[in-house]
């Protein structure tokens, strides 16, 4: 039989690691998904229960990227949408639930689920949770620019509340 | 070559720990250990890393090409920790936010690496996995001591695991002092990982002069 050329060899020797690699991989990933989804349904339960609204019902809409679901509810007697969504960077992903009253499009409560290293957010996140917060718009961008009430600067969240925003903005048609 | 499993063990320990004399793996130890219990929790996924990339490696050195042997030693090792990433995610949801991308991140840890090229693809398989565990058991008693002082200098309470916590609150205020925050942060880290290198060295130092003057006494003694 013919020897294989030197280069060709290395790339086979690679690619057929790489294969055995992934089917372990998927192997493990379909042990652990179902537990993986409960513990995030878990989770969001949680954070349903920090933003205090009433009886969440899933809004049949197209949802922007990043944005992993609307919903509709009621939060101390106001009607509302909450959005579930998410902003990743190259080292962490921020996943946020923000309330956003259905009337006036004011920003009514948010709860964050981040993770515990991230930078400059551990003492002033008690609880992953704002509470009622006031969100200051940029009167030339209209983005969300600062959230008073909460002393964070993070990127992630503001990035998060705009999404949710611009969720927000195209159910509403404005 | 026969390689005595004992002292192949025990090297891993305090003679060739891994973060008191190679300092390797400091990245994930300053970034982990504000609380034992993120400190017990990595040290875990690294010991579950290294035996098997360790394991897998020693197996496959005879038919690795010495060429790509770093692409082949990366694949592994990244296989293992998404391996673990997943198991963690699945089932230890908490410790798992806790350590957040450092989990992700032992994939570049240096000990792993090292391990991988400096002895596993150079000696048996029993060998590389009877290493792992003693480099794995040393850079878990690293990662602790560094965790203990942190948390109970910082907060007063040592969080073993979940709810299992031991307060010593009584004894700062038995001294009328109060931890300090300085210690959960990032410059409180590195400090406290350097007085804990200097120190556990001091100790080995003083250990090794001390059997050598004996050793010289007995010589001269006859």
């Amino acid at each position: 039989m013919k020897k294989l050329p030197y280069p060709l060899y290395l790339a086979l020797f690679l690619g057929v690691l790489g294969i055995i690699a992934a089917g372990l991989l998927a192997g493990i990933n379909i042990l652990t998904a179902p537990a993986i989804k409960a513990n995030e349904e878990k989770k969001l339960a949680e954070q349903f229960k920090v933003i205090e609204v009433e009886s969440p019902k899933i809004l049949e809409v197209e949802l922007l990227e990043n944005v992993l679901g609307a919903y509709e509810g009621l939060t101390n007697g106001k009607a509302c949408f909450v959005f579930n969504v998410q902003n990743k960077n190259q080292f962490l992903t921020v996943q946020t639930l923000v309330v956003i009253s259905q009337e006036d499009g004011k920003i009514l409560n948010l709860s964050v689920n981040l993770p515990a290293t991230t930078h400059g957010m551990d003492s002033s996140f008690e609880g992953n949770k704002f509470g009622v917060i006031d969100a200051n718009q940029d009167d030339f961008t209209g983005k969300f620019v600062t959230i008073s009430g909460a002393t964070t600067s993070s990127n992630s969240v503001k990035a998060c509340i705009n999404l949710a925003y611009e969720q927000y903005k195209g159910i509403k048609g404005v | 070559m026969k390689v005595n499993q004992k002292q192949n063990f025990l090297k891993g320990l305090i003679k060739e720990n891994p973060v008191f004399v190679y300092v390797l793996g400091i990245c994930s130890i300053l970034a982990v250990t504000k609380t034992l219990e993120s400190g017990i929790g990595m040290s875990m996924a690294v010991i579950f890393v290294l035996f098997f990339s360790n394991v897998v490696i020693a197996l496959i050195k005879n038919i690795v090409p010495n060429d790509i042997r770093i692409p082949v030693y990366i694949i592994v090792i990244t296989t293992f920790v998404s391996i673990v990433e997943l198991i963690m995610q699945a089932y230890l949801p908490d410790l798992f936010d806790q350590l957040g991308v450092f989990v992700a991140l032992i994939a570049v840890n240096c000990i792993i690496l090292g391990r991988a090229e400096a002895y596993a693809s150079k000696n048996s398989v029993l060998s590389s996995a009877v290493d792992a565990l003693g480099m794995g058991l040393g850079y878990t008693i690293a990662i602790c001591l560094v965790s203990i002082f942190r948390e109970v200098l910082g907060t007063g309470v040592i969080t073993i695991w979940g709810n299992a916590k031991i307060n010593l609150m009584p004894v700062f205020d038995f001294f009328h002092v109060q931890p300090s925050t300085f210690f959960t942060n990032n410059v409180g880290a590195f400090i406290v990982l350097g007085i804990v290198i200097g120190v556990v060295n001091a100790i080995v130092f003083a250990i090794k002069d001390k059997k050598e003057k004996a050793k010289k006494e007995v010589k001269a003694n006859g």
